[in-house]
């Protein structure tokens, strides 16, 4: 219980009627940790790796819904990728929104690591179901301490 | 014989030439000894003759006179003549009168008795003898014998046989020489022709051409070779640039293809994020109705005010809710519906040989409840075997068949026909039923998506029939349908035979 408190929940999606839904779910859910939202791809990079204008953020334990179409050169399939290949966020737990189940698209996922995807709209109570399970069976990591440079 | 056969062009010319003029030469030589021997002997026969009347003739009167000397000295005289081996005279008895016997003829050969006293002569081995009367044929003196060797003649037939073989071997030599030129000239061509014909099959090369020296027989053959190549560069420039621009269509064709299937995923990709919110915020609104009716449960309003807040939370807003929600539900399905039938076009077939008959049973098995529902008479005659993706050409039967349940007329019992025939390279299947049918302005859109011509029987999306023509295409197949409304529908779609489906596989 104390480790899902502390969880940090990242939401990123393109769509702000989406990422509405999403925390309003969770909130019904039952869910009461801290909430970030974030509409895009790039945001999302600088957020987990703590640079740009998320360089002096505080350090927490972070659960990461992601959209996996999002505009732009970052997209959601980018942002899984540049997390995985990294050896100290690699295992912050992430679940893919999709709006299809086309197999390509989720296959592509499963292939980068993502942990679970969950097709849009979502159920509330699958959803939370996921989450629990997540923060049940993956240990959440501490992002270790860094030097981030002032924007 | 076989091996003259194949010998080359330039051997078979020198053997026949060498052939030839041998035996032209051998025959030649051959008739002029022949000749020569003839006459030698005809020459021989009539000198020799005419010497044996001389002596007979002079050695008359010493026989008359008895005198041996003289015979014997006029005898002698044949010295001159060396051909003459030996000569006699005898008397009508057959007694020895006089003899000569040539200086180098060892001892007088023996004179037969019916030669000494009989006129007679002729060619005998070696030898050529002859026998003259002398006196009057009624009473002859005596006779005359002579023989002569022919050793002149075989000299003189040897000297021909050596002229013979002299002039064989010039003439050997110099037909040698001219029918290495004339080889040349008649195997130049030829070769010249081998070559261009290898240059063209091993390197497919047909800009090549053969050189035409003469205007015989092989200068004919060499131009009518170098049209036929002018006739297949031709053809292969053609059948080059036929290809090429197939090759360029079937580029164009996929990458369009690619497209379309591309801007299918991404349109109804990106037509599921409205949706969503759609679908969330409707169920938001209705949760947040929910939540206002619940709390205005307790509380006191004016009894219009409260009539009016009812209506509006208990029948308008959920009134509209619904319709929101049937149609994004609807907007939903259509969306899922495109992104099948854009699956079914991408989808990796595997081809295999097919038991239609197998397949036809499990289709009909599956759509069983349907079927027994309708009361519908299914008939079903054997099927030829197809080459085909069996997921893939199940759908087919299923939606076929499962449209004729559906679309079956009210009210009358349902009659379903399924059969199949092999027709030239493929095979024709057909689902033939007794239903509505299809209206006659709705033929053309038959096969499109969304296309929906009885809304009223059935419940479904309208992309059934466009998923089986795509399913059906990508077999390199066709589908068709004969319909009169009001009196039933026959589709009828082919599929490759055995061992004819490679193209289907991609």
């Amino acid at each position: 219980m104390t480790s899902e408190r502390k969880l940090e929940i990242l939401v990123v999606d393109d769509d702000e009627g989406h990422v509405e839904l999403v925390r309003r779910n969770l909130r019904r859910g039952g869910v009461n940790n801290a909430m970030t939202t974030l509409t895009s791809g790039r945001a999302a990079l600088d957020y987990v790796f703590r640079q740009g204008q998320y360089s002096s953020r505080t350090n927490g334990n972070l659960l990461i819904l992601l959209d996996i179409n999002m505009p732009g050169s970052v997209d959601g399939v980018e942002v899984l990728r540049r997390i995985k290949a990294d050896p100290d966020r690699r295992s912050i737990p992430i679940i893919m929104l999709t709006t299809t189940d086309d197999p390509r698209e989720v296959e592509r996922c499963y292939e980068l690591g993502c942990n679970v995807y969950m097709m849009k709209p979502v159920d509330p109570a699958a959803f939370v179901d996921a989450v629990a399970r997540l923060g049940l069976f993956i240990s959440i990591v501490s992002v270790p301490e860094e030097k981030g440079t002032a924007p | 014989m076989s091996r003259f056969v194949d010998l080359s062009i330039k051997k078979k010319l020198a053997v026949l030439n060498f052939v030839t003029t041998g035996a032209t030469l051998v025959l030649a030589g051959s008739a002029l000894a022949v000749y020569g021997v003839q006459s030698y002997r005809q020459t021989l026969a009539r000198q020799l003759s005419t010497q044996a009347d001389m002596i007979a003739f002079s050695t008359t009167p010493a026989l008359v006179f008895n005198d041996e000397k003289a015979a014997a000295d006029t005898l002698a005289a044949l010295r001159a003549e060396p051909r003459i081996a030996f000569a006699g005279i005898y008397t009508p008895d057959g007694r020895n009168f006089a003899t000569y016997t040539r200086s180098d003829v060892k001892g007088g050969a023996a004179v037969e008795a019916p030669e000494r006293t009989r006129e007679s002569q002729g060619f005998q081995g070696a030898f050529f003898k002859l026998s003259r009367r002398i006196g009057p044929a009624g009473r002859p003196l005596g006779y005359v014998f002579l023989r002569a060797d022919l050793v002149e003649l075989t000299q003189q037939v040897l000297r021909y046989v050596g002229i013979t073989v002299a002039f064989l071997t010039i003439s050997l030599l110099a037909s040698g020489g001219i029918a290495l030129v004339l080889q040349r000239e008649i195997a130049r061509p030829v070769l010249d022709l081998v070559t261009t014909a290898r240059t063209v099959t091993l390197e497919r090369n047909y800009r090549v051409r053969a050189t035409a020296r003469s205007r015989d027989e092989l200068g004919v053959l060499v131009g009518a070779f170098n049209d036929m190549l002018d006739e297949i560069q031709n053809r292969d420039t053609e059948l080059r640039a036929v290809n090429r621009e197939l090759a360029q269509r079937t580029q164009e064709l996929s990458r369009k293809n690619e497209e379309v299937e591309a801007f299918v995923y991404i349109v109804s990709h990106d037509l599921r994020g409205p949706l969503v919110n759609l679908q969330g915020f409707s169920r938001e609104l209705q949760r947040s109705c929910q939540t206002l009716a619940e709390r205005l449960q307790g509380a006191t309003l004016a009894p219009n005010v409260e009539r009016e807040v009812k209506e509006i939370l208990e029948s308008e807003v959920p009134g509209s809710l619904r319709f929101i929600s049937a149609s994004t539900s609807k907007f939903e399905r259509l969306i899922n519906a495109l992104l099948a039938l854009s699956r079914t076009g991408r989808r990796e077939f595997r081809v295999e040989l097919l038991d239609m008959n197998e397949l036809l049973a499990a289709t009909l098995d599956s759509l069983k409840l349907g079927i027994e529902a309708t009361g519908a008479q299914v008939l079903v005659s054997p099927l030829p075997p197809a080459r085909g993706d069996a997921t893939a050409v199940g759908q087919v039967l299923s939606n076929l068949v499962s449209n004729s349940v559906r679309y079956l007329q009210p009210g009358r019992g349902g009659r379903i026909e399924i059969g199949g025939v092999e027709e030239g390279g493929a095979n024709r299947y057909f689902v033939k039923d007794n239903g509505v049918g299809i209206p006659e302005a709705a033929k053309k859109k038959l096969f499109q998506v969304f296309q929906r011509f009885h809304p009223d029987l059935a419940e479904g999306e309208g992309i059934g029939l466009a998923t089986v023509k795509v399913i059906v295409e990508r077999h390199g197949g066709r589908i068709w349908a004969e319909s009169t409304e009001g009196q039933g529908t026959t589709f009828h779609f082919t599929l490759p035979q055995d061992g004819a489906a490679e193209r289907a596989e991609r």
